[in-house]
C-alpha cells in the first residue's frame, strides 16, 4: 500500500508491505551438474509473456543455447530451462543479459551451494510450475542428461533432446519460503 | 545464550544428489522426494557448517526456539522420541551452553535405560572434548582407569582420545 501525502511543494511517498510469517517447504532443482557446470535457468516474476519470449530467443541465438523450455510458475511468472551445459561465467553473462528478477540474480552467492534453483513443485497454494511450450533451436553444446530426464519425468510432454552428456546424477533441494506463498 | 540472529543461521538448505534413473522409477515422485529430502541439513553458524542428520520441524525448533528454556523443552521432546540417543549428539549443531546441556540429557536417558557404560563413555568423552588444560585431562584420564571395569573395551580408546587432545594445547 502506498500512501502519498502532498505538503507545500513537496511530495511525500509511504510503502507499507504486508510480508507473510507463514513458512512452507518447498522442492526445487539445482541448475549445476555433477562436473561443474550449469544449465540455463532463468527465473522471472512480474513479467509479459510476450517479452519474455523475445528476449530468449535472442539469448538463445546469441549464445547457441539449443531448446528452450519455458514454464508458468504464476500468473505472471515463468521459468526458461535450457539444458545446455555452460561454464560459470558463460551462464553469468547469459543471466546479467537477460531481465530475470534481481534475487535470482543475486541470492545463490550468498548460499555456499552457489547453484541457481527453480522450484519443481507446489509452494502453497500456488500450483507446480506448468509446461507451456519450447522454443525450439538446434545448438552444438552438450546437455545435461540428469536435468533432461528430470525434466522430462515431471513433464512428459516436452520436446527430445539430443547431444546428452550421459551423466544421471543432479542435485535436488528441500529449502523454506516465506515469500508468495499464495501468489 | 549469546545473542543470535536466527534466521541468519537458517542459511543452508536441504540439497542431496539423486540418480535420474530412481526419479525415473517413481511413481509419487513428490513424496519420494519428500521423504529423502527429509533426513540431512546443513546449518551454517559463525562461519563453520554442521551436517546434521534431523528432521527440518525439529531443526526448525532448535534454531527458532527462544531463549534457553524453549530450547530445553525442545530438546526434552527430542529426546523422549529419541530411538538412537548417543545419535542425538551428532544431531544438533548449538553453542557450548546447549551442547552441554544435550551431553547431560543424554547421560542421563542412558542411565535411565540402563545402559551405564554407554553412558560414562559418553561422559567421558563429552569431557574430554570441553577439557581446556591438561590438568582437567589427568582427573579424566584418573576417573577411566577407576571404571576400567565398567568401561572396559572403551578404557584404552578413551586413554587415547585423551592423549590426542593433549596434543592440541
Amino acid at each position: 500500500m502506498r500512501i502519498k501525502i502532498d505538503i507545500f511543494k513537496k511530495t511525500v511517498l509511504l510503502n507499507f508491505a504486508v510480508l507473510s510469517r507463514k513458512t512452507t517447504d518447498v522442492i526445487g532443482v539445482h541448475n549445476k551438474t555433477i562436473d561443474g557446470k550449469f544449465c540455463l535457468f532463468l527465473d522471472y516474476d512480474k513479467t509479459e509473456e510476450q517479452f519474455l519470449k523475445s528476449e530468449l530467443e535472442h539469448l538463445q541465438m546469441l549464445y547457441d543455447l539449443g531448446n528452450i523450455y519455458i514454464f508458468k510458475s504464476s500468473e505472471k511468472g515463468f521459468h526458461a530451462v535450457s539444458f545446455v551445459k555452460l561454464k560459470a561465467h558463460e551462464f553469468m553473462e547469459i543471466m546479467q543479459n537477460s531481465t530475470c528478477d534481481w534475487a535470482f540474480k543475486q541470492i545463490p552467492r550468498f548460499t555456499t551451494f552457489r547453484s541457481w534453483i527453480l522450484r519443481s513443485f507446489e509452494k502453497g497454494d500456488t500450483e507446480r510450475p506448468k509446461y507451456l511450450y519450447t522454443l525450439k533451436r538446434e545448438s552444438s553444446r552438450e546437455l545435461s542428461e540428469a536435468h533432461y530426464r528430470y525434466f522430462k519425468k515431471l513433464y512428459p510432454e516436452i520436446e527430445e533432446d539430443k547431444r546428452l552428456d550421459g551423466i544421471k546424477d543432479l542435485f535436488l533441494i528441500k529449502y523454506k519460503t516465506r515469500t508468495n506463498i499464495n501468489a | 545464550m549469546p545473542d543470535t540472529d536466527w534466521d541468519e543461521v537458517w542459511k543452508e538448505r536441504i540439497s542431496k544428489k539423486f540418480d535420474v534413473e530412481d526419479i525415473e522409477e517413481q511413481t509419487d515422485l513428490k513424496k519420494f522426494l519428500d521423504d529423502k529430502l527429509e533426513d540431512t541439513a546443513t546449518i551454517t553458524r559463525w562461519g563453520q557448517s554442521h551436517q546434521v542428520t534431523v528432521k527440518p520441524q525439529l531443526l526448525e525448533n532448535i534454531i527458532y526456539a527462544k531463549g534457553y528454556q524453549e530450547l530445553q523443552k525442545v530438546m526434552e521432546t527430542r529426546l523422549r522420541s529419541s530411538r538412537s540417543l548417543n545419535k542425538l549428539q551428532q544431531e544438533v549443531a548449538l553453542d557450548s551452553k546447549a551442547e552441554k546441556l544435550v551431553g547431560i540429557k543424554i547421560v542421563k536417558a542412558l542411565q535411565e535405560e540402563g545402559k551405564q557404560q554407554r553412558a560414562l563413555n559418553f561422559e567421558l568423552l563429552e569431557n574430554i572434548r570441553s577439557a581446556r588444560k591438561i590438568d582437567d585431562l589427568d582427573k579424566i584420564r584418573k576417573r577411566v582407569e577407576e571404571n576400567r571395569e565398567l568401561l572396559g573395551r572403551s578404557t584404552d580408546s578413551l586413554l587415547r582420545i585423551a592423549d590426542s587432545k593433549q596434543e592440541t594445547f
